[in-house]
Order: C-alpha cells, then sequence, then structure tokens
C-alpha cells in the first residue's frame, strides 16, 4: 500500500503543487523521482512480490515483482535525467511541462504495478494523454500532427484491447490478468494486439520511428526511454501466464526485432535511427520475456541517453554528420551509452544481452545474434564520425546524459552469470557489425525504401489489417 | 444475438471509416462510431442476462443484471469523451495552419 502512495500519489499531488508554485520544481520533481528509486530498490532487494487486492477479486488489482521493480527503476532514472535536461533549458520550457512530466510518471508508474486488465486500461490512457499534450507542447504545425498520429493510431489499438478485456469478464467473470490464461484465444489476441500497438512491437508498431524521432529531445527520450514500455511490460507478464501466450509473445517480439533493424537500415536522420532501433530493442525485450526487466533498465537508460544528447547535434543527417564531424564531449558522451546499446562487455547492456540470450530459444539465437550485429550497423552510423577537438561545447547540457552514463556504468558492474564466450561473441558481433558497416552497410542510408510505408493513411491501413489478422488466427485455434 | 451482431457491425463500420476516409474529421467521427460501439457491447453484457437492478433488497428474486460492466465502462467513457476533445482541438489547429482537412495534402505540405 505504501508503494501507491510513493509511486503514484506523490507525483501527482506533486504536479498539482508545482502548477500553483513554479518555484518548488527543482524540489519536487527529484523527490518524485527518488521515492519511484526507494520503491524499486525495495522491491529488486525484498525479492517477495508486492500483492494487493482493493475490494475483492473483481476490484483493482496491484502486483509488483522483481521485473515490475526493473521497469519503475527505469521510469526514475529516465525522468531525473529528462529534469536535469529541463532545468538546464530554463527558458523554453515552462512549469505547466513539469506538471505534465510529474503526471506522466505517476501514470506510467501506474501502468507498472496494476495487475487487472482494466485498471490497466485506464492507467495506459492517462499516460498516453499525457504523453500526447507533451508531444504537441512546442504548438508548431509538426508537433500537431504528430500528435494527432500518435493519439488515433494508439487510440485505435486501445479500443480493440477493449473489446478484448470485454471477452475476458465474459468468459472467467474477473478482471485479473491471471484470467487471461483461460480465456478464448481471440479475446487474448485482441488485448495482445492492443499492446502491441502501444508498445511499438512489430507491425502495428510502425506509428513509433515518426512520432519518437519528430518530438522534441527531451520529450523523444521520455517516449523511447519509458513510455513505450507501458505496452511492453504488460506483454512481458503475458507471456508467463501460459505456453500458448509466451509463444505468441515471443514470435511477434522475434519479428518485432527483424523489423526494427529493416527499417532503420535505410534511415538517414539520427532520431529516426534511433527510434528505429528502439522498435528492435522491444522486439529483444519480449523475445526472451524471463529477462526482460533488466533488459528494458538497460535499454531505456541508454536510449535516453542517446536522444538526449542528439538534441544538441547541429545536423541530424548522419551523411552530413559523416563529414562535419562530432563535437569531442558530445561524442565521449554518447560512446557509453552507444555501446551499452550493441552489448559491448561491462556495460549494462552487455549483461542484459547475455542473460537474454539464456533464454532464448534454440532457434531464436541465430536470429537474434544477426540482429545484434544489425544494432551494431546503426550505431555505428552515428559513432564512426570525424571528432573535433577543437571546439569548445561547455553550453549544451552534459549534465542528463552524465547521470545516465554513470547508471549505465554502475549497472555494468553489478554482476550476473556470464562467461569467456559471452565476451566473445559480444566482441565478435561488434567486429561483424562494423566490418559491414565499412563495407556499406553506410550507403543503405541514402536508399529511400521504407518511408512511404509511414504515411498516415498506410499506417492505420495495416495496425487495422494486422489486428484482424490477429482476431482471425486467434479464432482459428 | 442480433443486437451483438449488430453492435460488433457498428465497431467494424467505425472501423472502415476511420481506414477509408481521408478527411480528418470524417475520422475521428468514424473513431467516435467505434468508441461508442464497444460502450454499448459493454452495456449490453451488463444488462443481456437481467431485468431487475442489482440493489440490496430483502425479498427480491429473478434475472438480476450485472452491474461490473457498466460500471468500468463509465471510465471508458469519459477517456473516449476526453481523447475524442484533444483529437477535435488538434484538428482545429491544423486546419488554421493549413486551409485543409484532408490527410495526404497535409502530409505533403508537412514535408517528409
Amino acid at each position: 500500500m505504501t508503494e501507491v502512495a510513493l509511486i503514484i500519489l506523490a507525483p501527482l499531488t506533486f504536479s498539482i503543487f508545482v502548477l500553483l508554485f513554479p518555484r518548488l520544481i527543482s524540489f519536487l520533481t527529484p523527490l518524485a523521482c527518488a521515492l519511484s528509486t526507494v520503491a524499486a530498490l525495495r522491491q529488486l532487494d525484498g525479492k517477495v512480490p508486492v500483492v494487493f487486492e482493493l475490494i475483492g477479486p473483481i476490484g483493482v488489482s496491484i502486483r509488483i515483482d522483481t521485473t515490475t521493480a526493473w521497469f519503475i527503476l527505469t521510469n526514475s532514472v529516465v525522468f531525473t535525467s529528462v529534469f536535469l535536461y529541463l532545468r538546464r533549458k530554463k527558458a523554453r520550457y515552462s512549469s505547466l511541462i513539469h506538471a505534465l512530466v510529474l503526471i506522466l510518471h505517476a501514470g506510467v508508474n501506474a501502468c507498472f504495478i496494476s495487475h487487472d486488465l482494466f485498471n490497466l486500461y485506464v492507467a495506459i490512457e492517462l499516460a498516453t494523454i499525457t504523453a500526447f499534450l507533451l508531444i504537441i507542447h512546442p504548438l508548431g504545425e509538426r508537433h500537431h500532427w504528430n500528435g494527432f498520429r500518435y493519439l488515433l493510431v494508439s487510440n485505435i489499438g486501445m479500443l480493440f484491447y477493449l473489446m478484448g478485456v470485454l471477452m475476458v469478464y465474459d468468459e472467467t467473470g474477473s478482471f485479473n490478468m491471471t484470467a487471461l490464461a483461460y480465456a478464448h484465444p481471440v479475446s487474448a489476441a485482441l488485448i495482445v494486439g492492443g499492446l502491441m500497438v502501444k508498445g511499438g512491437v512489430f507491425l502495428p508498431g510502425f506509428w513509433l520511428p515518426k512520432a519518437h524521432a519528430e518530438a522534441d529531445s527531451p520529450v523523444s527520450a521520455l517516449l523511447s526511454g519509458v513510455v513505450v514500455k507501458i505496452g511492453v511490460l504488460p506483454l512481458v507478464k503475458f507471456a508467463s501466464l501460459s505456453q500458448a501466450l509466451s509463444h505468441l509473445v515471443i514470435l511477434a517480439g522475434t519479428a518485432g526485432a527483424i523489423t526494427g533493424i529493416l527499417l532503420g537500415l535505410f534511415q538517414r536522420d539520427i532520431k529516426r535511427l534511433l527510434a528505429c532501433s528502439t522498435l528492435s530493442q522491444i522486439g529483444f525485450i519480449l523475445a526472451a520475456p524471463a529477462a526482460g526487466g533488466f533488459y528494458a533498465f538497460a535499454h531505456g537508460v541508454a536510449k535516453a541517453s542517446l536522444f538526449l544528447c542528439a538534441g544538441s547535434i547541429a545536423s541530424r543527417d548522419v551523411n552530413e554528420l559523416r563529414k562535419t564531424g562530432l563535437p569531442a564531449g558530445l561524442w565521449l558522451m554518447m560512446l557509453p551509452a552507444g555501446l551499452s546499446l550493441v552489448g559491448f562487455p561491462l556495460l549494462a547492456g552487455f549483461g542484459a544481452k547475455t542473460q537474454a540470450f539464456y533464454h532464448m530459444a534454440d532457434w531464436q539465437e541465430p536470429i537474434m545474434t544477426a540482429m545484434s550485429a544489425g544494432t551494431v550497423l546503426i550505431v555505428a552510423r552515428f559513432m564512426w564520425v570525424p571528432i573535433r577537438l577543437s571546439e569548445k561545447s561547455s553550453h549544451w547540457p552534459w549534465e542528463a546524459p552524465l547521470l545516465l552514463t554513470l547508471v549505465i556504468l554502475g549497472a555494468g558492474l553489478v554482476p550476473g552469470s556470464f562467461s569467456f564466450s559471452d565476451c566473445a561473441k559480444a566482441f565478435f558481433v561488434l567486429f561483424a557489425g562494423t566490418t559491414v558497416h565499412f563495407l556499406g552497410g553506410w550507403r543503405l542510408a541514402r536508399v529511400d525504401l521504407f518511408n512511404r510505408l509511414e504515411r498516415f493513411e498506410d499506417l492505420l491501413g495495416f495496425t487495422a489489417v494486422s489486428l484482424l489478422a490477429m482476431m482471425i488466427f486467434g479464432s482459428l485455434k | 444475438m442480433v443486437l451483438k451482431t449488430l453492435i460488433l457491425a457498428t465497431i467494424l463500420i467505425g472501423l472502415l471509416g476511420v481506414v477509408y476516409k481521408r478527411n480528418l474529421m470524417l475520422k475521428i467521427v468514424a473513431m467516435d462510431v467505434m468508441n461508442t460501439g464497444i460502450v454499448s457491447l459493454f452495456v449490453l453484457k451488463g444488462a443481456a442476462g437481467g431485468l431487475l437492478s442489482p440493489v440490496l433488497a430483502t425479498n427480491a428474486e429473478g434475472p438480476f443484471a450485472d452491474p461490473v460492466p457498466q460500471a468500468v465502462i463509465l471510465t471508458a467513457i469519459v477517456i473516449g469523451f476526453s481523447v475524442l476533445a484533444l483529437l477535435l482541438v488538434c484538428a482545429m489547429a491544423l486546419s488554421r495552419r493549413f486551409p485543409t482537412l484532408d490527410v495526404r495534402d497535409i502530409e505533403n505540405s508537412d514535408g517528409k
């Protein structure tokens, strides 16, 4: 019970205070994040899941276990760093933005801990609407259009989800997540499909690259680092419920990892590259749901750091970046995050990847190893650039990426079990990816292959088609 | 059963509208049709089995309605309404900047 007060009620209350007394911002936001961190760390230490049910079996049910705790920790770390970024650029961001950020923090936490399907729906919508407001806050026409796309597509996903929830209730008389294991495959397909739209998994997740790339940099960091995971954590939880659900989630995850890399190979915009990599990393989380918690943490922290750094780069075009290069300070700050993303030994991403590969099936391993190499290709595109040593770049907001870098280094030290061959494999993947990059992988950035698919009408079309296809697939089973 | 089929048809028509209509306004309205269909599905589920309202009474026997679906759908109605309002405001802002509501025109003048 205290957890709920700590991580949901506190940020919501703080957000009102922030609006009333803008001076309190620099005190209240870090306090809210600290409270989440404490709750998450206590859970990671304690190991016994916190389960809580409000007014009986059809009421609100809440559950915090180790996986959830990792997601909550991601939430607090990323929000702290974004807060540092927003503080640094005070002139651009009003207290309203800070209040929205706090509400989003609470909404995301609520999604993570809710363990019944309807409560999850409410929490996801709270987070979605707040995220939408953050996307459109600069009030440019691009942002309006982007926000509109985001809200409409995700709302359609959630409508399918609601239909599935009703069917589960119809059959089992309960809204609890565990009831999903006994429900009809169609209802499971509807719910999983709706969450795939929210979480940016496989085809229903095609809205993601544009939404994350066009948003303001700190907002991109929040969206890619944390907000997509509100659709991912429920899927990770479902995977532990039954064999059929587990197969479905793993299949969707593997397909998502492949789609993300394929899409990313043909991108030249650095923020779009990062967003496509999110698409594939989400796939990695779902491809090995048992190791999903730490993977989500490692990915969230690294991706947020990269997005915050990308906000300070002069040109977003990778081909231009190959000529002009990056200032040394900025490059150095991006290095740990980039290496963690590709799974370089002794960084957070390495432990996450190793654990994930331990939990994968035999048929997945070669595919996912190839996709790891694909991630290297994508990261190499903006990391293998000339470095400008002479430039003074002290005015860019370096505090936020620095915090995240320290977390990446720290989390890498948390010893997991890994062997020498895991290290060798990581180096081999890194080497292979870089070789392909230099052999001509970077030229693919000039090809404009898949961007047509992201037009709004096509997007709506195959979101609808893939949701209907999942329904039909479910009814055949 | 007839009612259920009709409601499912409503949802499907809404979905088709979202996909086929090029006008932003009509897309939003179609989405609301879909939303209404799903709300009625919940109401139907709640009322289908019973006639009597499920209140505590001393000697009432008979087919009670299920109070849970309509209790939860209230939240979904409010959420659907607020999403609708936000989308409409967004469409209004877009129509001021681009003198059109056609999706393709907006997308083309939006550049990439």
